[in-house]
């Protein structure tokens, strides 16, 4: 296949001068030299690609365009799927700011293409799944019913396991699920708010996951505003409730105190696996936060935790969210690199507890669909790099 | 592939081989069948439900439709013996 490099666009905004809409979300964010929307991720098609080469043609193309984008966003919307697997959407990195340390750049078409079908789960459309179930069903029953006319009594017990599967994949289809496209849209504004936070007040310095003393304690993480090499063991802002910490005593407790990203995924996880990380010892807890991000929430399709000597490390390995992660690292960095996103913030919010010591974010970067997170023992050396 | 889907195909896989042992052994009355099934589904939920306890909340309808039919075979098993 042909190797193509993406050329880096600057962003300017919500919309972008000369930007066309893309054919799937409607977003004017598609400019030439582009291969994929960087708002929704699709493909843009050959044509579109081609019409962008020759801007006299494109005006006359989006003014007819414009009027059928929000009925196929609906559309897409309305038909979600249980699992992105069946689309192919990639991203496009090195389209947001310089800042975005985790992004490798450029990704080649050929890169995306071996990462879209090599990370595509398997999984049954659900409207599939529900005609199954319904045929079990009327299976099941005129198998019971034969075996009652003919006499063969023996038949109705395969006719019986065919309808209680049939009955078990019509109910699990009415339960409601939710698209990872769905996660990712209701999840990025309120990340790009604490993006832009952070870009205002723009501290340097390294997150703090602060321990939790309660099983109750919802995990935060600290951001120090002024430069500090070498906190210390214990900030001990338990009794704070404030986003912006100030002390004029002591610089080392003036900054932004925030909840940590993955606070909530961690409690819905402990109320899955119906145990509290704060029991769970150094040992055990690694193989809880594997069975809780893989098997029980399906955030991630592998979790590898290691203890070094001066903290943490955390290689998780994309699952159905992978396009999420993609587009916060992408379009929220700051808060991706540096607070983690919600992803990386549910590991590290789970060692916090089962730890019971403040850990430093040293970093959590994410490429290739694998986040990479690198945390150290506060009060611990630095030494530790991802 | 995702746990529920792992679910439904370790539970269908589990009762179509019951099924067919118990048909090759020759039992030939459905409540035998019914009872097996129940017991199979019950032990594969609760597998499943160690790593998500949602799932055995989602799945209480359906364990009490199986629940009701497993009281009627009993039901009608009593009374058979007594009549």
């Amino acid at each position: 296949m042909r190797e193509k490099e993406v050329p880096q666009v600057q962003r300017t905004g919500p919309t972008r001068l000369g930007a066309v809409a893309c054919p799937s979300c409607g977003t004017r964010r598609i400019l030439a030299g582009m291969l994929y929307c960087d708002q929704c991720g699709k493909r843009i098609p050959d044509s579109l690609i081609k019409k962008l080469e020759h801007p006299e043609t494109v005006e006359h193309m989006e003014e007819s365009r414009s009027d059928k984008v929000s009925a196929r966003t609906a559309e897409t919307v309305s038909s979600h799927r249980s699992s992105d697997g069946t689309n192919p959407s990639l991203h496009v990195t090195g389209l947001s700011d310089s800042t975005a340390k985790s992004q490798a750049g450029t990704i080649t078409r050929g890169q995306e293409m071996q990462h879209a079908t090599a990370n595509a789960p398997p999984s049954m459309p659900r409207g599939r799944q529900r005609i199954l179930g319904v045929s079990l069903v009327a299976f099941g029953v005129l198998i019971a019913v034969a075996s009652t006319v003919i006499g063969a009594t023996s038949l109705s017990g395969l006719g019986l396991a065919s309808f209680l599967i049939g009955l078990l994949l019509v109910y699990l289809h009415s339960r409601p699920s939710f698209a990872p496209e769905l996660v990712e849209a209701s999840l990025l504004s309120s990340l790009g708010n604490v993006e832009r936070i952070l870009r205002e007040l723009g501290p340097t310095t390294k997150a703090i996951y602060l321990k939790t003393v309660d099983r109750l304690d919802v995990p935060m993480v600290f951001l120090p505003l002024e430069e500090n090499p070498a906190p210390p063991s214990g900030l001990n802002l338990s009794g704070e409730d404030r986003l912006l910490v100030i002390d004029s005593d002591d610089s080392h407790r003036t900054g932004l105190l925030l909840e940590a990203p993955g606070a909530s995924l961690l409690a819905l996880m402990e109320k899955e696996l119906d145990l509290n990380f704060i029991d769970l010892d150094n040992e055990d807890f690694l193989n809880a936060i594997r069975s809780g991000m893989v098997e029980s929430l399906e955030v991630a399709a592998d979790v590898k935790g290691a203890f070094t000597q001066n903290g943490v490390n955390f290689r998780i390995r994309d699952g159905p969210l992978r396009n999420m992660s993609r587009s916060i690292a992408r379009l929220a960095p700051s808060v991706a690199s540096r607070l983690g996103c919600p992803i990386c913030s549910v590991a590290i919010c789970a060692a916090v507890k089962a730890i019971k010591r403040d850990l430093i974010l040293e970093g959590a970067t994410h490429q290739s669909g694998v986040h990479s997170v690198t945390l150290r023992f506060s009060g611990g050396s630095t030494d530790e790099t991802s | 592939m995702r746990l529920v889907e792992r679910y439904v195909l370790s539970y269908a896989l589990a009762i179509v081989v019951s099924g067919l042992l118990l048909m090759v052994v020759g039992v030939g009355e459905i409540e035998i069948y019914y009872a097996v099934y129940l017991i199979e589904f019950l032990i594969s939920l609760e597998l499943v439900a160690s790593f998500r306890r949602s799932f055995g909340r989602d799945l209480r309808p359906i364990i009490i439709v199986f629940l009701f039919g497993f009281a009627y075979t009993v039901a009608q098993r009593i009374l058979q013996i007594l009549s």
